[in-house]
């Protein structure tokens, strides 16, 4: 259907979003990469989203990459002259992505009864903060409130420190390749018969939650709860990682986890190697371990202590701010930024397409596109609308005041 | 109804899943694969029906079986990172497991694997040999770099991927160190990403030219792909960001802050809207950002944490909990969401742990069993699956083999 995607992937899988926040549309956008055709409904006044974060000359940057390869229409979803335009979509779609609560999306005709009375092949991914019909009292907000829930934050900081929180937004992003998983595990049997669709009842702190495999049974068995230890993780407290500072000031991150690595540390730091043997010594030693390396680090430039450290099998890297990975080999061989035309800033860079299918590959086509830019596309191509029909449907306010409304 | 042409070289290709069963039933699953990145995608595709079978060196098995902290001689982690999936053994390192291998990868519709480049190559484990064997099959690889780099074979460890991608610089207070979020996010990521990637590939298996597909992952590149507003400020507005700095520009304000019963909340305020709403809420009148973060710090400080949050939330203003595992097992979300479950495991009894995610509602996930013992599984798949005799298996116990 759409112009450049017939190789990839999901080239052929219809997508309506009715969704804002960052987690359920970046599940489109994942899906969409993979070359599924993605509809995002916005409000007429645009999605919230479209303004968050840096701009430049008045351009917002964020909605550049964040919406990407998708279609945009604008539709007053509340307004009742817009309920069977939403049902239109609705119908047109294998998967329709929403991000509130049953509370919000009954009046709205866009709750799991309702989408799959109109179509019931669909699948329908709803991602919320709490549930999509846990008691709305208990909803206690998403994005980075939901790592707090997870069990990530309280995880995260230094021993006699605050909790932390990740730098970007880690509870969303995650529960968007987990809502795409979802999505596509779903879709895998669409063909068979006896298929039903499908209701995808995501919360955003449960994808944190669920890949912190030890956090639950560690408790239940043994009384654990998965306490701060700075950058060594809490459950391997043998191991030396840690981040230093170097000579020149660049930080690294040494990793050593097992046996043989913290051993490799030893030998570099001169350590006597009979205090490095076992689990139990280096459990003991750790920390004088960790005071002497950052006294080794810190007495050396970034490249000669990576070039001693790799020679003796000690794993590190410096860390990557946005200048080392615009200019890092493995990126550049990856493919990992793409360069892509825009119409408000000519060329603009972003991630290329992950995950890498090798046959059938993503790509990144557009970048996020303008309000209602698709208007004609979807409801006259796609949809079939008549005029007289579409028109009808703006004098009923569908598509906002009619005066204020885009042609 | 889908037919499909069976061929001599093709393994044979029903339909995924009968009805009232789980979203992957029917899909099967081998994992050549050890530690997190590798198998945490299998265990995702397991929780939800898939048939996955872990392959692991005789003698100890998965480095995972002991890893974390320890308990009556046992490794608690194991019991969820295995569970739903079948343990067989075989030595990849003897000639006399290729056989075995091949049948495995014949079995298979899809193959996930995280030894590096070079192993697999000497395995005979790689994307083309594979291919080969079974044109049908999906294969998901990770490693450090990916496979077409010159980095292709530097170790993969998790902890270098995370600070490649970018998120570790950004994560810390801004005049303190970087920090590392305290689990294995990068291979966590990838995992994900990679269950992702393999269910995309499973979506147009039963169209007629499906030949299999080969998904390349990097560990640095799920995590990279999350922060993905990083690059477009970079290149747009040339700013490098850095810790404490949201979306590159301006602080990142959430907290956690101390409540006076000394629990940590988190309130997400940045918004205009939200911002407004604090202000209301405090009667603070300093239009200074700084000014209001005081403020809110000291007035939760003033508070136990129920009175903040209920005050926070009647304002519609975003804030919850920093919760301890021990709290999330007695919270009211959590026991409506049933995301902790009981099941009973043959050393431990009944022990908790997560419940499916996510959660569908048609065709649900379950949880079967806890981890299997090394190699518990090797009668039921070399024997009943793939056919070998009770004599062919104890040849190949007594060559180390298996």
């Amino acid at each position: 259907m759409m112009q450049g995607n017939e190789r990839a992937v999901l080239h052929g899988i219809r997508v309506v979003e009715f969704a804002t926040g960052v987690a359920a549309p970046l599940c489109g956008t994942l899906l969409a990469d993979l070359g599924a055709d993605v509809v995002h409904v916005e409000p007429t006044t645009g999605d919230t989203q479209r303004r968050v974060g840096p701009a430049k000359d008045g351009v917002p940057l964020w909605w550049k990459a964040a919406a990407r390869n998708k279609r945009s229409v604008a539709l007053d979803i509340d307004a009742p002259a817009a309920r069977d335009l939403v049902a239109r979509l609705v119908a047109w779609a294998h998967v329709v992505v929403v991000s509130d609560h049953n509370e919000r999306l009954i009046p709205r005709g866009l709750d799991w009864t309702h989408v799959h009375r109109l179509n019931p092949k669909a699948v329908l991914l709803q991602i919320t903060g709490c549930g999509a019909t846990t008691p709305i009292a208990l909803d206690t907000g998403a994005g980075i409130v939901s790592e707090a829930r997870s069990g990530i934050a309280q995880m995260t900081g230094r021993a006699d420190g605050p909790p932390m929180h990740s730098g970007f937004d880690h509870a969303d992003g995650t529960t968007a390749v987990m809502g795409a998983f979802a999505v596509c595990a779903s879709l895998a049997r669409r063909n068979t018969p006896g298929f039903a669709g499908e209701w995808i009842d995501l919360a955003t702190y449960e994808t944190l939650f669920r890949i912190v495999e030890w956090q639950v049974v560690l408790q239940d068995v043994t009384g654990y709860t998965s306490a701060r230890a700075g950058n060594r993780l809490g459950v391997a407290p043998g191991a030396v990682i840690n981040t230093y500072r170097t000579a020149d000031d660049v930080w690294l991150t040494v990793s050593a986890s097992t046996l043989r690595p913290v051993r490799n540390v030893a030998k570099l730091l001169d350590e006597p190697d009979e205090m490095y043997a076992t689990v139990a010594d280096q459990f003991a030693n750790a920390p004088r371990l960790d005071a002497l390396l950052a006294t080794w680090v810190s007495e050396r430039t970034a490249e000669e202590a990576l070039k001693v450290m790799a020679e003796l099998g000690v794993v590190a890297s410096r860390i990557y701010d946005m200048d080392d990975i615009a200019t890092d080999q493995t990126y550049a061989e990856r493919g990992d930024i793409v360069a892509v035309p825009d119409v408000d800033l000519g060329v603009v860079r972003m991630p290329g397409v992950i995950p890498k299918l090798h046959l059938r590959p993503g790509a990144v086509r557009h970048t996020g596109p303008a309000l209602d830019a698709d208007h004609d596309l979807i409801f006259r191509q796609w949809l079939g609308i008549d005029d007289a029909d579409l028109a009808a449907a703006r004098r009923a306010g569908a598509f906002g005041d009619p005066v204020s409304a885009p042609a | 109804m889908t037919t499909v042409a069976h061929s001599a070289d093709q393994p044979s290709v029903r339909p995924l899943g009968a009805p009232g069963m789980p979203a992957l039933d029917g899909l099967k699953v081998v994992e050549f694969a050890h530690l997190i990145a590798g198998p945490l995608a299998g265990s995702l595709m397991a929780d939800l029906g898939a048939e996955v079978v872990h392959v692991e060196d005789p003698g100890s098995g998965d480095g995972a079986r002991y890893t974390g902290p320890a308990h009556d001689g046992e490794y608690p982690w194991w019991t969820v990172a295995g569970r739903n999936k079948r343990s067989v053994t075989l030595n990849l390192r003897l000639a006399a497991a290729r056989e075995l291998a091949t049948e495995l990868i014949r079995w298979a519709d899809v193959m996930i694997t995280n030894f590096r480049p070079v192993a697999l190559e000497r395995w005979g484990l790689d994307w083309p040999s594979v291919h080969a064997i079974s044109p049908r099959l999906v294969m998901f690889q990770a490693s450090a770099n990916g496979s077409n780099t010159s980095a292709r074979n530097d170790p993969g460890f998790g902890k270098i991927g995370e600070a490649r991608s970018g998120v570790v610089t950004l994560t810390g207070d801004p005049d303190g160190p970087p920090m590392h979020v305290g689990f294995p996010q990068a291979d966590a990521s990838t995992a994900l990403m990679g269950a992702f990637a393999i269910a995309a590939a499973l979506v147009n298996r039963d169209e007629p030219d499906f030949r299999g597909e080969w998904i390349d992952a990097a560990l640095f590149e799920g995590l990279f792909r999350m922060a993905d507003w990083q690059v477009v400020v970079h290149d747009q507005l040339g700013i490098v960001p850095t810790r404490g700095s949201m979306l590159g520009v301006g602080p990142q304000r959430c907290g956690p802050y101390l409540t006076e019963d000394g629990h940590w909340v988190t309130v997400q305020y940045e918004s205009p809207a939200g911002t407004a709403s604090v202000r209301a809420l405090l009667d603070c009148e300093d239009s200074d950002p700084e000014r209001l973060e005081a403020e809110l710090t000291a007035w939760i400080s003033r508070r136990s944490a129920d009175q903040v949050i209920r005050a926070l939330s009647a304002e519609d203003i975003p804030c919850g909990p920093v919760m301890t595992t021990a709290e999330m097992v007695d919270d009211d979300v959590y026991r409506w969401r049933q995301n902790i479950i009981t099941v009973s495991d043959p050393h431990y009894g009944p022990v908790r742990m997560q419940g499916v995610v996510p959660r569908l509602s048609e065709r649900p996930g379950r949880v079967w069993r806890t981890a299997p013992t090394v190699g518990q599984d090797n009668d039921l798949v070399y024997g009943s699956w793939l056919g070998r005799s009770p004599h062919d298996l104890d040849a190949l116990r007594e060559g180390g083999v298996i």
